[in-house]
């Protein structure tokens, strides 16, 4: 069962039949099986055979065993959701965004339920400068090194800012292994306009003048300034980590870059991104430091030396009057040391235009999204206007992948002058792209069974479908979690040939890697999926993974 | 045009006075502090300056602390390992030493609490500046339910009950929401009397609008330590440097369901608020349900719901009506309509002066009700033909306050009510205009005062008391030489002077009878110029 948010609408009682079933079970910590009690478990009528209008809700609470019960349910899949005290809030047995629904009906037991709870653990900690003050409002950047979406990597899992004291906290943390990096300035430091900014009377008193254009490095626990020696932390489910850091002040510098020559009969909007690199994923430090803009000439201020990402995009109105577009952008690299910023690299964008067209579809197109994708995280999303013509936007050259949000459809084909497209993959390059992208109501659903090797029902499984060519086609791999009854729905299935499998144990692995995939494909079952036809039942047998 | 450095000097305190002590400009201008000596950079004599930064309880001194001076541009040092800081070469002059330290009190020129300026002369035979920082207070503490539950991201808010005008007010200067673990944690705070308050929130992972399904869990804004009324709520104290630990336990309340629809304005800009009898908010959640149409769960009891909108032309529409919500209340209805109140005024030339065509006392109204926000009167028109009105204002019952100058306000009247007295009542439609009669007798007070400590770093605050009611006339002064110099209208009147006083409420009769007998009474005819010396009444020595 892949996990929804219910939309808060109005909920209407639904009319009683055959009312007479029960969900009982236990909740307990995962960590050592003692019961949990207190919580609060709300049980919803589940699956899109219920319409949402017609979702019930059905709320409990645990007893001082953790024992709960709700009868005279109807037969259907229910989802359960437990909220307790020091644990996230969480689904029944929930993996990575999916968890198992609790099919109940006939010759179904559903009454010794074990909700297990993932128990959660934190990291907390200090952060002082080398004279014991506190450093306030620092950026503080947890990294959770492992699979996610399939991938092996460390990923950016969330971002907190030190509060007055210094300190910092992050709860409520899968076991892993977690990095920590801090962007911060001193509570000191003035990045004040240089002489040539201001006026060029000031007196020159001998003051002892303290230098205040000082800023940390990006400061990696517990104290390196170099990603390579940065400390990782283990957690194991319900461990409280302490991670202190001491940051010590170095020299601020700044990167000037002159604007270009305005053309006085253009308006034109120019903005800058800084970004540093972090395990690999942009970081912005912009709102860190100070720009300042002095006519021609714009100035990034209190960088720590190091290397940076300038993106610089000029906007300019855009020919109907209605909102700014961009009207060219630019990445470069810049080095900042001692000896001042140097330009490393530059890349201008590459510009893109494109349509839309409908394929089967009744009806005009409404507005759609068109996103693309890089491996790294970043995203750029294009809009369809009012005559089906993409809103011309940049791409920086490199490989992306597309999809498309759409109340009509999905992405039947993109086709692309100047770019190289395999799959679900577009590779960018300098030459300016046209795009045409066909949507098509075609996609479909594929409901079925996990079954153990002796043949019954197994609930927990991860049931994945992959297309041949795994690697240009992440975006259509499909995946669900078997129900207590062994039964799974993928949606959205691209018609085309695919494999599907059921694993067990699976959630951690890299499942986007065809290396790591491999093993299990022989006995995976074949599947070619026609447009809009809708596999029912396939039976799949559930492989061990360890 | 370049303006001179004294000059520029000079408005960075104005200013800096404006922003602190909200004193009218008309008053700044009667205490210029023109016995100072500004730094004159073109001069090349040098004096060193030199102080230690020290720990106000202790006396420990506090290393790296940015000390800075500003003569053109800000210049800065830190403090050593013994809290010793020295500008070596400045030009001779008064100027104002700004100190910052995490976890201390900052001196940014002014502290904004008892607006104390740190100013230092420098010159041949300075002295050594010693300050003392006091150490901040923190407050914090772990939010749970009756069961000892914590309560996650539940919004924590803290008041500081201060003296803003003379006047005693609970003032909300942190709101933050407690983390995952219930915890909340406030620092940065001067020393006072505090209130702390958690709520609403609840637990429940059922839709809040379900009618029936189960009695929805609900915990009341809860003010320490177990009131939900921020009437009854307990102060408590933080002295400087104090690290107080504060737990509430949030009690469970009742809540009802009020659907409410707002006519008139744009729908898209309607916006409504239920509050109870204290001012606080008591909504739990509220969402649009139509175009008009709100639907909100609200803590059961009396309700104000106060509406606004946009009018699309730039100005603001209101609406308000009172419901009895300790049960569900369907369908209550709210029109919004402007509000408009014309002022007039009338000049009564006693004098003979020439009546001026510039604007006349711009009047001000003070709100008298929990969370109604202050407002100025505007003025629209032409020169020779401007109209002057309260325009935007929310309903509500207001002090009208005219501020004098050389033409004071006899007569303030709305239809029968004497303003001078009585609150003036704004309804949404109303109207009725107030009526100002201006006279242009007022006498000139002079202010000396004698008996400050002279060794204090704290400023003294002068303040006149109108007999028969009226809102008292303060002003701050910054050295016994000073005197402050007030335009009045012709009456008794009952002088003080203050020297140490934080947050002294001299807008309060019965706090101001405790110092009746170290008072001046002065009368005052019209047009007369009068002296008084006041005697100047030190906390330190009561």
């Amino acid at each position: 069962m892949k996990l929804r948010s219910v939309p808060l609408v109005f909920m209407l009682a639904i009319a009683a039949v055959a009312q007479n079933y029960r969900i009982a079970g236990t909740v307990v910590n995962g960590a050592n099986d003692s019961p949990v009690p207190n919580c609060q478990l709300a049980i919803r009528t589940e699956g899109p055979e219920a319409p949402l209008r017609a979702t019930k809700t059905f709320i409990t609470t645990s007893d001082s065993g953790g024992h709960f019960v709700v009868d005279d349910l109807a037969g259907g899949k229910y989802s359960l959701t437990a909220r307790c005290n020091h644990f996230t809030a969480q689904a029944l047995d929930e993996h990575d965004g999916f968890s198992s629904a609790v099919a109940v009906g006939p010759e179904k037991d559903t009454t010794n339920i074990v909700f297990r709870l993932a128990p959660s653990a934190s990291i907390t900690g200090r952060i002082q400068d080398e004279f014991g003050d506190p450093v306030i409002d620092a950026g503080v950047l947890l990294f959770r090194r492992g699979t996610s979406l399939g991938t092996k990597r460390a990923l950016l899992r969330s971002r907190a800012n030190t509060d007055h004291g210094g300190f910092y906290h992050f709860y409520r943390l899968p076991p892993g292994e977690y990095l920590i990096a801090v962007i911060a300035h001193p509570w000191y430091s003035q990045y004040q306009p240089p002489p040539d900014f201001s006026r060029e009377d000031v007196p020159d008193f001998d003051v002892g003048e303290a230098d205040l254009n000082l800023t940390f490095p990006v400061t990696y626990y517990s104290g390196a300034t170099d990603s390579a020696s940065a400390q990782p932390i283990k957690l194991q489910p319900g461990d409280r980590a302490t991670a202190d850091m001491l940051l010590s002040a170095q020299p601020a510098y700044e990167i000037r870059f002159p604007r270009p020559e305005a053309d006085e009969s253009v308006r034109r909007t120019t903005m800058h991104e800084v970004q540093t690199s972090i395990f690999g994923a942009p970081v912005d430090v912009h709102s860190m430091v100070n720009t300042m803009n002095n006519g021609r000439v714009d100035v990034v201020r209190g960088l720590a030396p190091g290397d940076y990402i300038m993106q610089t995009r000029n906007y300019m109105p855009a020919p109907n009057g209605a909102s700014n577009v961009t009207a060219d952008e630019s990445r470069q690299i810049v080095k900042v040391s001692n000896a001042g910023a140097e330009l490393k690299q530059t890349t201008p964008s590459t510009p893109v235009t494109g349509s839309v067209e409908l394929d089967g579809i009744r009806g005009a197109l409404r507005q759609t999204t068109i996103r693309f994708q890089k491996a790294d995280g970043t995203v750029v999303d294009t809009r369809t206007t009012a005559n089906g013509a993409l809103e011309p936007f940049h791409l920086f050259p490199g490989v992306y992948e597309y999809s498309a949000f759409s109340q009509q459809g999905v992405i039947k084909s993109l086709e692309a002058a100047n770019a190289k497209v395999i799959g679900r993959t577009i590779e960018v390059a300098d030459k300016p792209v046209t795009l045409k992208v066909t949507l098509a109501d075609f996609a479909t659903k594929i409901t079925g069974t996990v079954l153990s090797t002796e043949g019954k029902p197994f609930p927990g499984a991860m049931v994945i479908l992959v297309p041949d060519d795994i690697v240009h086609n992440q975006n259509i791999i499909r995946r669900d979690q078997s129900d207590t009854d062994g039964t799974f729905t993928l949606r959205v299935v691209m018609p085309g040939k695919y494999r599907l499998m059921a694993l067990q144990d699976a959630w951690d692995m890299e499942w986007s890697n065809p290396t790591v995939l491999a093993p299990f494909l022989p006995s995976s079952t074949a599947l070619e999926v026609a447009p809009s036809s809708s596999p029912v039942d396939v039976k799949v047998k559930v492989q061990a993974t360890h | 045009m370049r303006s001179s450095p004294s000059v520029l000097f000079l408005k960075a305190i104005f200013l800096a006075l404006l922003f602190f002590s909200r004193i009218s400009p008309a008053q700044i201008q009667t205490i210029g502090p023109g016995h100072m000596r500004y730094p004159n950079a073109s001069s090349t004599e040098r004096y060193s300056l030199t102080g230690v930064v020290v720990d106000a309880a202790t006396g420990e001194p506090i290393r790296h602390a940015l000390v800075q001076v500003s003569i053109e541009k800000m210049h800065s040092v830190f403090t050593g390992d013994q809290g010793q800081f020295e500008f070596p070469k400045l030009p001779a002059g008064t100027m104002v030493l700004s100190i910052v330290k995490p976890g201390y009190a900052n001196v940014r020129g002014f502290s904004s609490r008892a607006m104390r300026p740190l100013m230092v002369t420098v010159g041949p035979n300075a002295q050594p500046v010693i300050v003392k920082l006091p150490r901040q207070a923190e407050v914090f503490g772990t939010i749970t339910d009756s069961n000892g539950n914590t309560i996650e991201n539940v919004s924590v808010r803290l008041m500081r009950v201060q003296v803003e005008e003379g006047v005693r007010k609970r003032v909300q200067i942190n709101q933050s929401q407690a983390d995952e673990e219930g915890n909340y944690h406030f620092y940065d705070l001067v020393d006072g009397d505090y209130i702390l308050s958690a709520g609403p929130s609840w637990r429940d992972l059922n839709d809040p609008f379900a009618p029936g399904v189960v009695p929805f869990e609900y915990y009341a804004q809860t003010f320490f330590p177990a009131a939900t009324d921020v009437a009854t709520a307990a102060t408590f104290h933080l002295a400087s440097g104090k690290n107080q630990q504060i737990d509430l336990s949030l009690s469970t309340g009742r809540t009802s369901i009020v659907t409410v629809s707002v006519a008139g304005g744009s729908p898209q800009s309607t916006t409504v608020n239920f509050l109870n009898a204290s001012g606080q908010d008591v909504t739990v959640l509220q969402r649009h349900v139509t175009r008009e149409g709100f639907i909100a769960r609200v803590a059961a009891g009396p309700v104000l719901i106060k509406a606004r909108a946009n009018d699309g032309q730039g100005g603001m529409l209101y609406g308000e009506t009172t419901i009895d919500a300790s049960s569900d209340v369907k369908d209550v209805h709210i029109q919004l309509d402007h509000i408009q109140v014309p002022i007039t005024y009338e000049y009564q030339n006693v004098t003979g002066a020439q009546v001026p065509l510039m604007q006349p006392p711009q009047l001000r109204l003070i709100s008298l009700d929990p969370v109604h926000p202050d407002a100025w009167a505007q003025t629209t028109g032409t020169p020779g033909n401007w109209n002057y009105s309260f325009t935007n204002i929310e309903p509500g019952r207001y002090r009208v306050e005219v501020p004098s100058n050389d033409w004071f306000a006899d007569a303030i009247t709305s239809g029968n009510v004497n303003l001078k007295t009585d609150p003036l009542v704004v309804t949404p439609g109303n109207s009725q205009p107030i009526e100002v009669t201006l006279r242009n007798d007022s006498a000139q007070l002079m202010i000396k005062v004698e008996g400050a400590d002279p060794a204090s770093q704290s400023q003294i605050m002068t303040v006149v008391v109108p007999e028969g009611g009226g809102r008292p006339r303060q002003n701050t002064i910054y050295s016994p030489n000073q005197s402050p110099v007030l335009s009045l209208p012709p009456g008794h009147y009952t002088v003080y002077a203050f020297q140490d006083f934080d947050d002294l409420a001299f807008a309060d009769p019965e706090v101001m009878k405790d110092f009746a007998r170290f008072a001046q009474t002065v009368e005052l005819q019209s047009k007369q110029r009068a002296e008084v010396t006041a005697h100047v009444i030190r906390k330190s020595a009561q």
